[in-house]
């Protein structure tokens, strides 16, 4: 049966590499649109209308370069692909006159060139860079296919993980697989993913389900987004091994309403799987059947916590259960649950089709595997990138990112979203690495690393992030519901020049009785960054009670 | 879950050093609170699920890290707990320094708050929104309670008052969310317990607050309110309070005393202040209500004696027109008629909503003064129909209906008629995941919204459904007589839909039938679950109840215990029409109003009653058709003005104690016949109180010997009879 289906799709791919045509792709995602791909695209395609019929125009992922967006690649018949960066609407029309008529390759706005090889004085794009450190996993098909198209998927290598576990393996030998892959959950707790599983084989007889935690509510991180928006079979594909695995006959994707292109892609994706009897009855002839419900809920930021997370899917108030019951055994409906991150499963195909040795020499010692990061703030090259976990931290800011853009250059890194942390730019020489940045106090969370200038003002940017975890209180338990409010008070109140000394060890004292009283995540780790600040940041604390001054000029009356 | 199940298995746990059996499904808190070891708590609440919001009960395990929240947190089997380390209590008192920070707490932490008055000038200079002693609930608080326990003695943070509009609109409730904590305790009891989910918990973070949709009234319907209360009596500070007698302060003199609105009975305790009632709660340790209660009981348990149609004086009819006479007076005019008649010219019937003292003295009246066996009450073939079909119609108690896993509902809605009873079975809906599956034409509103499915069949085929479910569930080999072609005629239902209600119930458990049975319900309903109970392999159990009465129970229990001395058998309502008509009873002593029998019976009883020679009426309320067909009429205390006992529908024995003074002059009915029988010459009644009618009845009948008002005064709860 996969066999039928991969000959079939390697027709479709095939007959599209050696297309006699000139095929332009443009990188379609929320991001790229929000700086003007969409435009881009519409007039390409005006463009081709109009003068050059016989070129292919196509909508493909996002390469993940958000600092070059819109990215246009383009493949004349017999040569690699060429990726272009910043095309913007206006220089559409010389550029494809450039290309098409005149045969300019426009090395002048060209990122690199596939397949390995120099072209025409144009470099090879892996050895870019922002590319030559990345190791690409869960990004490999990233800009090059056709998100919902499933031939695509197929023909690069999708759903063989898939026909291997059902078909080769037992449910246990799949999570066999997957613990000794040490493959860790990328929500951010780094849990073992196999283990996690293996507490679903002794769950009762009925129905269990398998929850896909696609809020992605940290400013700043845009991972999870991307994977279902660039390829959202991986994640499925994931689920139907995950669920194989832990006998799950439905899986929930609880995804924000606000991802919209992501809905769309993911709900095309769905529909594509269940008309070719990838979901559904008796998948790929193996007996395994299942489900796969795309819940678009409108954003609360507490609902990426997955006790709150069970409750909305319930279509409760998002807030969270106290923990026992677990989800594995009490979970959506009161049925064992198993929760995951998007990222987390979509590395399944992937330890399955190379199998857990292979697997575990990717990454480090501490997780096996890559990171997946979103690059933002005073960064030059912002955008996702995916790197083996280890890397150095100093690598992905200056290679990767491209260094400061700010000419005074980087103060800190704010790590793992608002629940994270933050770092002196000093400590910067370390692996990237769950928990070394965590002992540094910027753990890295769900792989969100904003990078703050010395324009900044850490008071500031601590006020703002404690803003934000006070919105998102859900308001159940009283240390998060009151203490999250009175930090921002207190904040506000130094950065007004109205601070004093007894105000921090106020933060203190309302920062550990969170910790250590709250219900959940969220109030647990809402003070992490204001600990972290007062660690590294002291004195920028002190100046602004002290001297009633910000050296960065930020905050307004302090200037 | 707020019962903790008698289990075989018990685990062994330390709490702060002191060894503990508990049960194995015990939280922390429960152990604890087993061996008598105080966690303070806030948003706990034991007629709910607890919710772990508070942090209060945070207690510590040894060799683990951080906190457990006791009301959430399963024993451990040895574990052991300390729950008052130094670093514990300063982590509740700076959770409670954070919750003060939006609670008016201006004597919370001044040592002066047992000195001050609402009325005295507060010495430093508090705001009055800021003070306990001006707020509704202050000594009857929560928090209050808690800060004082936990020691809390300043506070830290800045105040912020929300500045709230205070919600007065409603009846019965006020609301004055300046002064919530957000436990959520009412809306949980709402949503979980009584099922109306009328409020909810909007907004979040800082700004989280209960309400209703859009803001409306709770009056409004888009809340759906029941006034139930139960929200009100879960609030631990003043944010709900109870719009009468709000101010009143603390009472000084509390009395149990139960409610006599429908056959649960519940429990309450009314707050009395002056001799003045200044509101009612519901007993938690009410074993028929365990702290639940409806809008009758809770709030409008003295509607009946306050009736405008209330009828405040004996009258005596002369020249067609009723005149008002004392009441020695009207009792020596009846003595006089009924001197005239004995035997079958005179019969008695009565309500079933009256004390078991008063029943028995009826019986004992008309046998043994009247000699008269001709005796009966409005609803007896309701009773009879029960009766006849079941040993115990009542399985068990009240609250095991929320231990069930599978209920089938039938009959009038009960959120309506026992609503008590219908909180059990949301209990068991959100609680126990039970599968309800309804039977009857209407959906109705909160049941229906709690039902997995609702069978809407056509009006009076339940009997058919049941059995065709039967069937389903109990893989009877023999055939179903009627066809699905008949059936689908009949019912409006086809055989598919019968099954898909069926395959809702989990198999090997047992199948609860609730049904709640009216006057002028079917007989056939009862004999068909009847028949299921008893004939069918289906593992299943009963909890009839039956409408509008309050003490049916009592009242076949004594009825029963007359019977061996009848000499015809049984004497319905039916049977009394037919005697007038035909002249045989000439002088009646009727207690209460019309029975709610259908039209046309109604009509057949009116046209009777005109015929009779000598008719009394003693009554709250009458209706003035009644009235203007009575000779005489004679007041008649109401159950909040007199003492008695009733039997509920569980065959539970309870004590209803006065909570008014008595607003009219009036005998109730046992001192009535007494006074009578005296006056008549025919000495067989000696009473003095209702407790030495209730000695008589007790060592009279067996099931009730033993007992005696003041032993019932003594139990927490009303005994179960046997």
């Amino acid at each position: 049966m996969y066999e039928q289906m991969k000959s079939e799709a390697d027709k479709i791919w095939n007959a599209r590499s050696n297309s006699i045509h000139p095929i332009i792709s443009v990188g379609i995602s929320a991001s790229s649109v929000s700086v003007g791909a969409g435009r881009t695209l519409a007039r390409i395609q005006e463009e081709v209308q109009q003068k050059y019929s016989e070129v292919i125009v196509e909508e493909v992922g996002d390469i993940g370069f958000s600092w070059a967006d819109p990215v246009v690649h383009i493949t004349m018949p017999g040569t690699p692909q060429i990726t272009y960066g910043n095309i913007s609407e206006d220089i559409v029309e010389q550029f494809l006159a450039d290309i098409l008529v005149d045969s300019n390759l426009r090395s002048d706005l060209s990122l690199g060139v596939a397949g390995g090889g120099e072209f025409k004085g144009i470099n090879p794009l892996e050895n870019q860079p922002w590319m030559i450190h990345q190791k690409r996993i869960i990004m490999e098909n990233y800009g090059y296919t056709i998100p919902q198209n499933l031939s695509h998927y197929i023909s690069n290598g999708g759903m063989e993980a898939l026909d291997k576990a059902l078909n080769s393996m037992t449910p246990e030998e799949v999570i066999e697989e997957v613990k000794n892959s040490d493959l860790r959950g990328r929500g951010g707790a780094l849990f073992p993913t196999g283990v996690k599983w293996s507490f679903m084989q002794n769950a009762p007889e009925g129905d269990k389900y398998l929850a896909i935690n696609a809020e992605e509510g940290d400013p700043g991180a845009f991972t999870d987004v991307s994977i279902i928006e660039n390829d959202p079979y991986k994640l499925l594909e994931g689920m139907l091994i995950a669920s194989y695995a832990m006998g799950c006959n439905k899986s929930f994707i609880h995804v924000r309403a606000e991802y919209q292109l992501a809905v769309e892609r993911l709900t095309e994706a769905v529909k594509s799987l269940e008309e070719h009897n990838l979901v559904g009855d008796n998948i790929l002839g193996s007996g395994f059947s299942h489900e796969i419900e795309v819940d678009a809920t409108g954003h609360a930021y507490i609902c990426g916590e997955e006790t709150a997370l069970m409750e909305s899917l319930e279509g409760k108030r998002g807030a969270p259960r106290p923990r026992p019951p677990f989800p594995a055994g009490y979970g959506i409906f009161g049925r064992p649950t198993n929760i995951n991150n998007v990222k987390t499963i979509s590395y399944v195909p992937t330890v399955i089709k190379i199998g857990h040795k292979e697997f575990k020499n990717i990454g480090a010692e501490s997780a096996s595997g890559t990171a997946l990061l979103s690059l933002s703030g005073h960064i030059n090259r912002r955008g996702v990138a995916e790197i083996p976990v280890g890397l150095n931290l100093s690598t992905v800011i200056d290679d990767i990112g491209g260094g400061s853009s700010d000419i005074n250059g980087i103060k800190a890194l704010q790590c793992g979203g608002p629940l994270g942390g933050i770092m002196s730019s000093e400590e910067m020489n370390m692996p990237t690495d769950f928990q070394g940045m965590s002992l540094k106090g910027s753990p890295l969370g769900s792989g969100g690393i904003m990078v703050v200038s010395n324009s900044s003002c850490i008071v500031s940017l601590v006020k703002n992030i404690a803003e934000f975890n006070e919105d998102e209180s859900c308001g159940k338990c009283f240390p998060c519901r009151k203490g999250t409010t009175h930090i921002v008070q207190i904040l506000k109140n130094i950065v007004e020049g109205y601070g004093n000394q007894s105000d921090l060890s106020k933060l203190n004292d309302i920062g550990e009785s969170m910790v250590a009283g709250s219900l959940c995540g969220l109030g647990q780790l809402a003070p992490g960054v204001l600990k972290n600040a007062l660690k590294y940041f002291s004195e920028e604390f002190n100046e602004h009670i002290d001297e009633k001054k910000c050296a960065a000029g930020v905050c307004g009356k302090l200037a | 879950m707020a019962d903790i199940k008698q289990q075989e298995n018990l685990v062994n746990v330390t709490i702060d050093g002191r060894q503990i059996s508990a049960p194995k499904d015990a939280t922390i808190l429960e152990a604890a609170q087993l061996a008598g070891i105080y966690i303070p708590t806030l948003c706990y609440d034991e007629r709910i699920k607890s919710y772990g919001a508070c942090r209060m009960c945070v207690v510590e395990q040894e060799d683990r890290p951080g906190y457990a929240a006791a009301c959430v947190t399963p024993v451990a089997e040895n574990a052991s707990y300390i729950t008052n380390k130094d670093e514990t209590v300063e982590l509740r008192q700076s959770v409670l320094n954070l919750l003060m920070s939006e609670h008016p707490h201006g004597c919370l932490t001044c040592d002066r708050i047992v000195h001050c008055g609402p009325n005295d000038i507060c010495l430093r200079n508090v705001s009055v929104t800021d003070r306990c002693v001006v707020c509704p609930q202050n000594h009857r608080c929560e928090l209050q309670a808690t800060v004082e326990i936990v020691g809390v003695n300043e506070q830290l943070l800045p105040y912020s008052y929300r500045e709230l509009p205070i919600r007065t609109e409603d009846p019965h409730i006020d609301r004055d969310y300046n002064l919530c904590i957000a436990c959520a305790r009412c809306v949980r009891i709402c949503d979980e317990v009584i099922g109306v989910e009328a409020i909810s918990m909007l907004q979040k973070g800082d700004r989280i607050l209960p309400g209703t949709p859009n803001d409306v009234p709770l009056s409004d319907p888009l809340s759906g309110c029941t006034f139930c209360g139960a929200c009100v009596d879960a609030c631990p500070v003043g944010a709900l309070t109870e719009k009468e007698n709000k101010w009143e302060g603390l009472p000084d003199q509390t009395v149990s005393t139960v409610c006599t609105e429908c056959e649960i009975g519940c429990q309450l305790t009314a707050e009395l202040k002056d001799g003045k009632l200044l509101r009612i709660v519901p007993d938690l340790d009410g074993g028929s209500n365990q702290g639940l209660a409806c809008v009758m009981g809770k709030f409008k348990i003295t509607d009946e004696a306050l009736s405008e149609d209330r009828i405040k004086h004996a009258g005596i009819q002369e020249g067609s027109k009723l005149q008002q006479k004392n009441l020695v007076e009207a009792i020596e005019a009846a003595a006089t008629q009924y001197k005239k008649y004995s035997g079958d010219e005179f019969a008695m019937v009565s309500s079933a909503s009256i004390s078991n003292e008063d029943s028995y003295v009826i019986n004992k009246f008309a046998r043994e003064v009247m000699n008269s066996n001709q005796v009966t009450n409005s609803s007896e073939s309701l009773m009879k129909v029960i009766d006849d079909n079941f040993e115990v119609p009542f399985s068990s108690e009240v609250k095991d209906l929320s231990q069930s896993r599978n209920i089938v509902f039938l009959g009038s809605d009960l959120e309506e008629t026992h609503p008590v009873a219908a909180y059990q079975i949301h209990k068991a809906v959100n609680y126990n995941d039970a599968n309800l599956i309804g039977i009857g034409p209407e959906r109705f509103k909160e049941l229906g919204r709690a039902a997995r499915m609702w069978l809407q069949c056509k009006s009076g085929t339940e009997p058919l459904i049941l059995e065709k479910m039967s069937h389903y569930l109990s893989k009877t080999e023999t055939p179903f007589e009627t066809s699905e072609e008949d059936f689908i005629e009949l019912t409006g239902l086809s055989f598919d839909e019968i099954q898909r209600a069926s395959d809702f119930f989990t198999p090997s458990e047992r199948i609860s039938f609730v049904h709640a049975a009216e006057l002028s319900s079917s007989p056939e309903v009862i004999e068909k679950i009847s028949f299921i109970n008893k004939k069918s392999n289906l593992d299943s159990n009963s909890f009839i109840f039956r409408s509008g009465e309050s003490n049916s129970q009592g009242l076949l229990d004594i009825n029963d215990s007359f019977k061996d001395t009848a000499i015809e058998g049984t004497f319905s309502l039916d049977n009394f029409i037919e005697n007038v008509e035909s002249n045989k009873i000439k002088a009646v002593y009727w207690v209460g109003g019309i029975p709610d029998i259908s039209d046309k019976k109604t009509e057949d009883l009116y046209r009777a009653l005109g015929k009779v020679e000598f008719l009394l009426v003693q009554g709250t309320a009458i209706p003035e058709s009644l009235m203007d067909l009575a000779n005489i009429v004679l007041p008649q205390p109401v159950a909040t003005e007199s003492v008695g006992t009733f039997t509920n529908v569980e065959k539970r024995l309870q004590l209803v104690t006065p909570i008014i003074e008595p607003l009219v002059e009036a005998d109730p009915v046992w001192e009535t016949l007494t006074a009578l029988a005296k006056i008549m010459d025919r000495d067989v009644l000696k009473f003095g109180t209702s407790d030495e009618v209730f000695q008589e009845l007790a060592s009279e009948i067996d099931e009730y010997s033993g007992y005696s008002h003041d032993s019932l005064r003594l139990m927490e709860t009303g005994p179960i009879l046997k």
